[in-house]
């Protein structure tokens, strides 16, 4: 008999703020994390919004550069909403499975810049460790005492649901009873000037599926999920959040950057995700978009979601939250299924902040101008990234 | 259960000792220079126009597999069950840097988005997927053993039938910037400036896939593993000595081991581990064949080992105890790397250890 997946605990840290309750506090007012951005001067970059998570470093108990501390703090709320631990004595054996797109890129841009000034030359190759991507993730061995193997996954903007799905694998192998995943990437002007140079970013607003809709804003945070075969998880006697039933994955084969306006890679991986969940389209209660609000993903989405939905893809409700948290990259996968299991536990879908003018190329059941109460018992959330990644995921009530 | 064995059915290849597996087992007594390689040789380059030089030897490397493997006149259909993880430490480094040179330098509002596309780390693996039209999983791993772990996701994709086969590869190419990174820390960093890294991928699939196609498997792999060993870890110890290897599947003693190591703790004692658990201590220290030259040479020691146990002519070239030894049936091949190591156990096909 095929094992089980569950979710039995989560830690979030997004520009909304740090935690489950806050989090939902502001899904259900509909607040924006998006301000001004705060951490680099924007004067001569081409926009100045991001969604930071400010103030994480109050209250944090880790050493280390944003992206780790914003991974461990996650990671401490996870492992105790799990009600897990580890040892020296009995020791947790858990792969940490992180998405990622640029890793510890803040500690790789002062490497960079003391490289090219050749400056600080003892110093800074101690900036590499930081930005190295697995170090997050030895981090993570090493702060909660687990035993296991760190794995970095980069799959550009899919990285954290990628990290997700590679944990489901990992349980229905059964070579683990419990993984660690999540996604994270951290605010840059690294990322924020790539990102207008290939001019995605919006000057003002992010309204994904909109007419008006100008592109996308940058945001950061880590979402971690605690990921448990049922039974495992049955015998500790913890609370199970949701059931991972239906991963899939695939790759236009097309671009570097442009989504394949065919659509059929995002689509055979929906179909893929709801064919390993055994469910019909018409099972799903909420669509949790990638919805970055650009002119091309959104339309491809929307195609994506008709070829493999067919007529209920424009009947199922459906919003993008990256209004309100931004375009957190690696970390959106991650940030995206917990706030779907937000969704399911308290039955209510967030709204699609921004959406006024519907588009013909867009015709969804878009949730506008507050959120939905609504039992919500199956999710499907989707992640698409450049280089064609697309991953789909389906989470339901257990 | 056929799909719970998996075996190698292709290999391909690029690096400073040439393009492909004549050029490979040459790889101690021939040195070329990457430039003299006229990529077009290989393959048609056109969809690459934009690409960086990782993905260049990544995409040749794994057509090069592909044409083994006899799997590269696939139509779409067969194309979505065809994936690629690719595994790399460093990946777009040097992009990176030159991007940001020019964050610093000229102003956000100057840099280059293709550099920009280019510094993301997936974008050799998306490269190699739109290049070879291949739809499947495309999957870019970083860390001081990726092409392991690369091989371990492999193995899970094709036994939970996601995947029917998969190009499971490495890429890393030296550069300046590796070896001020790493001047603190590698003591012998002749074996990191010495070569140039490339390529090397495997094509993997289910030994019923790859029966049913009618190809010639290389070896069949028994499972692959990775630890933490950090330092600061104080279990360490017990992973090496303690943990049952591979599921409990294959016993240590295994004919041969291909290990790749450096000198410090955790290399030490891996090193160690090593000896006691390996019939007449028969350890290869692939360094000193195929240089640092991380994800790249880690795919290159897992080829080699795939070669060996297939009895492959002309290892000479690569390790005269190795060329000598006819009557392989299985071999460790195993990295310890800074914060990781890894390890996976490959059998000649139709074999199985004693459990």
């Amino acid at each position: 008999m095929e094992k089980r997946v569950v979710v039995t605990g989560v830690g979030i840290i997004t520009a909304l703020g740090r935690g489950l309750a806050i989090t939902k506090a502001a899904l259900e007012k509909g607040k924006s994390g998006i301000a001004n951005i705060e951490s680099f001067d924007t004067s001569l970059h081409k926009t100045s919004l991001g969604a930071e998570a400010k103030g994480i470093l109050s209250n944090n108990n880790f050493n280390g550069d944003r992206a780790s501390i914003l991974v461990l703090q996650a990671c401490k709320d996870a492992f105790e909403m799990a009600s897990l631990s580890s040892s020296e004595d009995c020791p947790l054996h858990a792969p940490v499975i992180l998405g990622t797109t640029l890793g510890g890129m803040l500690s790789g841009q002062q490497y960079h810049r003391d490289l090219i000034l050749n400056k600080n030359r003892l110093k800074r190759t101690a900036l590499l460790k930081d930005y190295f991507s697995c170090n997050q993730a030895r981090r993570v061995l090493e702060e909660f005492g687990l035993i296991g193997e760190p794995l970095i996954l980069h799959n550009a903007c899919a990285s954290g649901l990628s990290a997700i799905g590679c944990a489901s694998y990992r349980i229905k192998s059964g070579t683990s009873n419990v993984v660690v995943a999540g996604g994270y990437d951290v605010f840059s002007d690294f990322t924020h000037a790539g990102f207008n140079s290939l001019q995605l970013i919006a000057p003002k607003l992010c309204r994904p599926f909109d007419r008006n809709r100008s592109g996308l804003i940058l945001g950061e945070g880590a979402g971690i999920l605690i990921v448990e075969e049922l039974n495992f998880a049955m015998e500790r006697g913890v609370k199970i959040l949701a059931e991972i039933t239906g991963y899939g994955q695939s790759s236009d084969a097309y671009h570097i950057t442009k989504p394949d306006p065919t659509a059929k890679g995002a689509a055979g991986a929906i179909k893929m995700a709801i064919n390993k969940a055994e469910i019909n389209p018409t099972d799903i209660d909420y669509i949790n978009a990638h919805g970055t609000g650009t002119i091309l993903n959104d339309a491809m989405e929307t195609k994506a979601l008709h070829l493999s939905l067919g007529v209920h893809a424009a009947k199922i409700p459906l919003s993008s939250v990256k209004p309100m948290i931004g375009h957190t990259l690696g970390a959106s996968g991650a940030l995206e299924a917990i706030i779907s299991i937000i969704s399911i536990n308290d039955s209510f879908a967030p709204e699609n902040l921004n959406y006024k003018t519907p588009d013909s190329n867009c015709k969804l059941n878009i949730i506008s101008g507050k959120p939905r109460n609504m039992k919500i018992k199956t999710v499907l959330s989707n992640s698409f990234g450049f280089g064609g990644s697309n991953c789909a995921l389906v989470l339901e009530k257990f | 259960m056929m799909r719970d064995k998996i075996v190698i059915s292709g290999i391909g290849m690029i690096g400073d000792f040439g393009a492909g597996k004549k050029d490979f087992c040459t790889f101690l007594s021939v040195r070329k220079s990457i430039s003299d390689l006229c990529f077009d040789d290989y393959m048609d380059t056109s969809p690459l126009r934009r690409a960086d030089e990782l993905s260049y030897c990544a995409t040749i490397a794994a057509k090069l597999a592909l044409q083994d493997a006899k799997l590269d006149h696939l139509n779409a259909v067969c194309n979505k069950r065809i994936g690629v993880v690719l595994g790399t430490t460093h990946g777009s480094l040097a992009y990176s840097i030159d991007y940001n040179k020019e964050l610093i330098m000229n102003g956000p509002a100057m840099v280059s988005p293709m550099l920009f596309s280019n510094s993301v780390l997936n974008a050799p693996s998306s490269y190699v997927s739109a290049a070879l039209n291949i739809q499947g999983a495309s999957i870019t791993i970083s860390g001081y053993t990726p092409v392991f772990q690369a091989l371990k996701y492999a193995m899970d994709l094709i036994r939970q039938d996601i995947l029917d086969c998969c190009l499971v590869g490495g890429v890393d190419v030296y550069n300046e910037i590796i070896l001020d990174g790493y001047s603190n820390c590698i003591k012998d960093t002749s074996m990191l400036k010495n070569r140039y890294g490339g390529s090397g991928f495997v094509v993997v699939e289910s030994a019923e896939s790859q029966k049913k196609r009618g190809v010639v498997g290389y070896a069949e792999i028994q499972g692959t593993q990775t630890f933490c060993v950090s330092s600061q870890n104080k279990k360490s110890d017990n992973i090496f000595n303690s943990q049952h290897l591979l599921d409990s599947r294959c016993s240590p003693g295994v004919d041969y081991v291909l290990a790749s190591y450096n000198q410090d703790g955790a290399g030490v004692k891996f090193e160690k581990y090593l000896l006691e658990n390996t019939k007449e201590n028969n350890v290869v220290n692939c360094t000193k064949i195929f240089g640092h030259t991380f994800a790249a040479s880690e795919s290159f020691q897992i080829i080699f080992g795939a070669m060996a146990l297939q009895g492959s002519n002309d290892l000479s070239g690569l390790d005269a105890s190795i060329a000598r030894n006819k009557n392989l049936d299985s071999l460790m091949i195993s990295k310890s790397f800074k914060a990781s190591a890894s390890y996976s156990i490959m059998t000649k096909m139709e074999r199985r250890l004693e459990k």
